[in-house]
């Protein structure tokens, strides 16, 4: 028969033992695991517009735990292409930022990209620049304590799929300087805008807001936002954009990726891309911009 | 058509119905306390012919074309002395059977050499029934004996994240699993984000766990059904049982209301960190996390043949937080829990007709609570402001079984039931008053949705011959929500073949899940949403073909079972990539990706079920994946919990009359993870000469396409006696994680002292002592 005494103290004896290596217990360390084997291929980031000329970024993609190093890409050939001819040719500017001279994109126009590097497969993308949605009304409500709201009427295009942004900006001037342009934040209630995870009745918006057309397919919409003046009140504006698809499911991973990266228990978002042989995105958008003050 | 039907049932009644038959029947319980035992063993070693308890203790065995006066038989069940005797059939045909619990220092008695014991003598499989005094022998986590997470060890089980209560069977989600509390579904099983389960192990009698082969009587989930039944209480004498914990304190009162006729039980528990903590919080301030469990029973027979059984648990978890200045306070609540009811009326109709009424509400609900109450100090206005977010559902259920015994060569079960579930996805109410202001509004999302369902089930045991027994049934279910109606008719088959000693059993099961669980994570969250199958998002739907091998060595005292299994399911959901948790969209269904899944795999299990030495060895090795059209490119992935290799040891010893010793390894193939292949530059558009954004994306190639290291543990304890016996006090001294493992808790990026990238982990519990003090009185 063991006796209690004996036994206890066996067990006392391991429990001192092993507390004092207790210390660096939750202190995270390095682990060597099997990641997925990855080659690093070319990155594009260009949102074209038809107010700006062809401009496109490109870099390189690294292995998850490769040491970080300088990203850009400054010695590709960037060709853009409609209907398979040859529109512009773009020239490195700075940080892999390529540029054309003078040629800008046509609204509705279908464009291919076409950039290729050194020791990386060469990548290509297409897309189509929207046609801009016109703002008809704006109505600004009176500024309360809760902001002020302000409800902008716009119709879809009927038929098919529109995707939108929405910006505000303020413009400040500065006796010394010239005027900046800064976005400016905002809330909604609209069913549209409603963040599906936000206890409050209404979401925030720090810099833009994107949505689709699927509440309101073709029909003229109202919608409602709340924006705070300065003081003293400074001139500002809404600008809606249409984009492309590519740029719309482009953010809204990208956005989702990043609200989930620091939650290890979520499911990770895989950023969405629409360039073939490579990541990133090939995106068009046109904008209308409507006065607010 | 429907006279083909009638043909057959008329034949299968001819069939079942005997001549020149005896029947014995009776109950089977607990001499000292009258509790009624579940799964005893009813066997004549001259005839060699037995049967088992039903839940209620009650069991009939008919002799047939009998013409002797006197049988012999003997009642076997794991921890009391065999009970035998010759009985007198014309005399007692209905008898209470007393078993005494064995004593403590005796080397248990073996079932009866004959005997083929429950494992080869049952048609079912995949099933594991445990008692509580047993599970609650095992070492816990901060000392909280946890029968859910004792279930972990069996094969087929596996945990999810360290420490959670979740149950993972055979490749399926905790969603999949239908727990039932005396009879009633408990919706969110799981305290303090699954690190303890709702099941107070001083409450309960006896657990089941059903991972395939399912009988008729089951329905509602794909992976498992777990029967947790609680103790009915001492119907001989007061008893009560108080324990003191690291994390809580227990107690339980049970005794006769009349003596040998009426018991109540009633157990609390109640966790005890935040009082602990308060003394050190700052004056103004208040918060802290508790939770509590109450369980109460009460039972009655009005004769032999009618007893009545009303079961009450309820549970409650919280999180609170409070801070006070002159002009303000604010205060913060999250309370989730459950409410399960159920009033069970077990009637003996004959000797050979055993029904069970049930009658059940179960209620889950989450909620937070926030108020703001600032008072101005220039004019002392008081302004108030409420937020409430509560969701949950609601289960008003009834059923009636009937057990039908006409014959040792049948065992029929048949019954209906029908549930009607009240579902509240979340609202969101807010209240302000103050000056010149008032605002009370309700805000519904998602809106309550109500959903109605039928169940009729029949299946019969059959007895071909000595060799040969098969289990044929089917359960229907008809669900009904906002006008749409499934229909199901799920076939159950299960047979046992006698070869030698070894009992071949296999077995075919479809099974239809009504509800879906809405959870974006692998914890256990209170905001885990439960809701109906819609139009869009249609029941889940699951096959299961097993086949395997079982004997029993020892006289029945040693187990033996090996068993594989294949399984589809279909229409499984998943939250589409980056949505989150709470559920207030404006659809939840857009919300969701639907999909497939399959598991299969190989289960070992030997079980020394009682003695000086008792425990279990388990090995699964498994296969689990997922396929959806919109996830991970459509082509399959590994589940998270697809584990190759799962090993669970359960020892218990009893070093001497005063101490007992108990231990348990665990060790599981890594979890598999999305960790990125890549990082990219990704940039925003510059809207008119704004500066140019620079953010840093991850490029998935693989959903659940890295593993994470393997994870093992080793844990024990000791109990040391200082009374034993029927009224045992006893300290317990327990290690968990005892030699201290670093198993990976997640994974995450971060760079070492050279700004080099590396990957991570972060463990969460190394080991922990626990010591707790247990009183009888």
């Amino acid at each position: 028969m063991v006796s209690q005494r004996k036994t206890l103290a066996i067990f006392l004896v391991l429990v001192v033992f092993s507390l004092s290596a207790c210390e660096d217990f939750w202190e995270p360390r390095s682990i060597v695991t099997n990641l997925p084997e990855h080659q690093p291929v070319l990155v594009i980031n260009s949102f074209i517009n038809p107010d700006s000329v062809f401009e496109v970024s490109v870099a390189k993609s690294r292995a998850f735990l490769a040491p970080p190093e300088y990203p850009f890409i400054t010695d590709a050939t960037v060709t853009i292409f409609e209907s398979g001819n040859r529109v512009a040719e773009l020239f490195h500017t700075s940080d892999g930022l390529y540029r054309a001279i003078n040629h800008r994109p046509r609204i509705g126009a279908t464009y291919e990209l076409n950039v290729s590097a050194e020791n990386f497969a060469p990548v290509k993308a297409m897309v189509t620049i929207p046609f801009p949605v016109k703002i008809d009304s704006v109505t600004v409500g009176t500024a309360t304590r809760f902001g002020t709201n302000t409800t902008l009427c716009f119709q879809d295009p009927p038929g098919e799929d529109n995707y939108y942004q929405l910006l505000l900006f303020t413009i400040d001037s500065f006796a010394e300087m010239d005027t900046v342009l800064s976005i400016t934040y905002f809330f909604s209630s609209d069913a549209v805008l409603r963040k599906p995870d936000d206890f409050e009745d209404e979401s925030y918006y720090e810099d833009d807001a994107f949505f689709d057309d699927a509440l309101f397919d073709g029909d003229f919409y109202d919608l409602d936002i709340t924006f705070f003046d300065y003081f003293p009140p400074r001139e500002m504006f809404v600008v809606l954009l249409t984009t492309s698809e590519s740029y719309y499911n482009f953010r809204k991973s990208f956005d989702g990726q990043s609200a989930t990266e620091d939650n290890p228990f979520a499911e990770p978002v895989p950023v969405f891309t629409n360039i073939e042989n490579g990541l990133g995105v090939f995106a068009g958008y046109s904008s209308f911009i409507s006065s607010l003050r | 058509m429907h006279r083909t039907y009638f043909i057959l049932l008329f034949g299968w009644l001819s069939m079942v119905s005997v001549a020149h038959s005896q029947t014995i029947s009776g109950f089977v319980e607990d001499k000292s306390s009258g509790e009624r035992l579940i799964g005893a063993n009813v066997f004549d070693p001259e005839l060699k012919i037995g049967t088992s308890t039903n839940a209620y203790g009650f069991f009939s065995l008919t002799y047939k074309n009998f013409l002797q006066d006197s049988i012999s038989l003997v009642v076997s069940y794991i921890g009391y002395e065999n009970w035998r005797r010759r009985l007198v059939l014309a005399e007692k045909r209905h008898i209470k059977i007393s078993l005494q619990p064995t004593a403590i220092l005796a080397d248990t008695v073996t079932i009866e050499a004959d005997a083929l014991g429950d494992i080869a003598e049952q048609t079912e499989m995949s099933v594991v029934q445990i008692p509580v005094r047993q599970l609650a022998l095992m070492p816990a986590l901060l000392g909280e004996v946890d029968v859910v997470k004792s279930l972990q060890l069996l094969p087929g089980v596996q945990s999810g994240n360290e420490g959670s209560s979740g149950l993972y069977i055979r490749g399926g989600g905790p969603d999949q699993n239908l727990i039932l509390l005396d009879g009633a579904p408990v919706y969110n099983a799981s305290h303090l984000f699954g690190f303890f389960s709702v099941f107070n192990s001083d409450a309960l009698k006896n657990v089941q766990l059903t991972k395939g082969g399912f009988p008729p009587r089951y329905g509602g989930r794909l992976a498992s059904v777990i029967e947790v039944n609680m103790k009915e209480g001492n119907n001989q004498e007061l008893k009560g049982r108080a324990g003191i914990g690291l994390v809580s304190s227990r107690f339980m009162l049970e005794g006769p209301i009349k003596k040998g006729t009426s018991s109540f039980i009633f157990t609390g528990r109640r966790t005890y960190i935040d009082l602990l903590a308060r003394p050190f919080l700052p004056d103004d301030e208040t918060g802290g996390y508790f939770f509590h469990d109450l369980n109460m029973k009460l039972n009655h027979s009005f004769s032999a043949t009618h007893r009545l059984y009303l079961s009450v648990y309820a549970g409650l978890d919280k999180f609170y937080t409070e801070s006070k200045s002159e002009f303000s306070k604010d205060t913060g609540e999250l309370n989730w829990g459950n409410i399960t009811s159920t009033v069970r009326w077990n009637w003996l109709h004959n000797q050979k007709l055993f029904s069970n009424t049930l009658l059940m509400y179960s209620r889950y609900r989450f909620e937070i609570i926030a108020t703001d109450e600032e008072t101005s100090s220039f004019d002392s206005v008081k302004e108030t402001y409420l937020l409430k977010h509560f969701s949950g559902i609601e289960d008003y259920s009834a059923r009636m079984d009937f057990d039908f015994v006409p014959s040792p060569a049948h065992y029929i079960r048949f019954g209906a039931g029908s549930s009607y579930r009240i579902f509240n996805p979340g609202a969101i109410q807010l209240k302000e008053e103050g000056a010149g202001t008032s605002l009370n509004s309700l805000i519904l999302p998602n809106a309550r949705q109500e959903a109605a369902e039928f169940n009729l089930y029949a299946g019969d045991d059959v007895r071909v011959s000595d060799w040969f027994k098969i289990n044929l049934g089917v359960h229907s279910a008809l669900f009904s929500v906002n006008n749409k109606q499934y229909f199901s008719l799920q076939p159950r088959v299960s047979s046992r073949i006698l070869v030698g000693d070894w009992a071949v059993k296999s077995s075919y099961a479809e099974m239809r899940q009504n509800i879906h669980l809405l959870t974006n994570t692998s914890i256990g969250l209170p905001t885990d949403l439960w809701l109906p199958a819609t139009a869009r998002v249609r029941p889940q739907f699951s096959r299961q073909v097993a086949l395997g091998l079982a004997r029993s060595f020892a006289g029945g005292l040693i187990d033996f079972s090996v068993e594989g299994y294949y399984k589809s399911m279909n229409n499984i959901i998943e939250y589409k990539e980056g949505a989150t948790f709470i559920g207030l969209d404006a659809d939840w269904q857009d919300r969701v990706d639907i999909g497939n899944g399959r598991a299969y795999g190989v289960e070992f299990f030997l079980h020394k079920k009682s003695g000086r030495a008792s425990g279990w060895f388990g090995y699964t090795l498994s296969w689990s994946d997922r396929q959806f059209d919109k996830l991970n490119f459509g082509k399959r992935f590994a589940y998270r919990y697809d584990r190759r290799h799962d090993i669970g040891i359960a020892f218990n010893y009893r070093l001497s009359r005063a101490i007992d010793f108990s231990t348990t390894w665990v060790y599981g193939t890594g979890s598999a993870i999305s960790l990125p292949a890549a990082t990219f530059p990704a940039e925003k558009p510059q809207y008119n000469g704004a500066f140019r954004f620079f953010g840093e994306a991850s490029h998935y190639t693989q959903r659940n396409g890295v593993r994470m290291g393997s994870y093992h543990r080793l844990d024990f304890s000791f109990r040391f006696y200082t009374r034993r016996g029927i009224d045992e006090n006893f300290w317990t001294l327990g290690l968990y994680n005892a030699y201290h493992r670093q198993n990976p808790f997640y994974y995450f990026r971060d760079n070492d002292n050279s700004g080099n990238p590396v990957i991570k982990q972060v463990s969460l519990f190394p080991l922990i002592p626990a010591i707790s003090y247990t009183r009888s009185f």
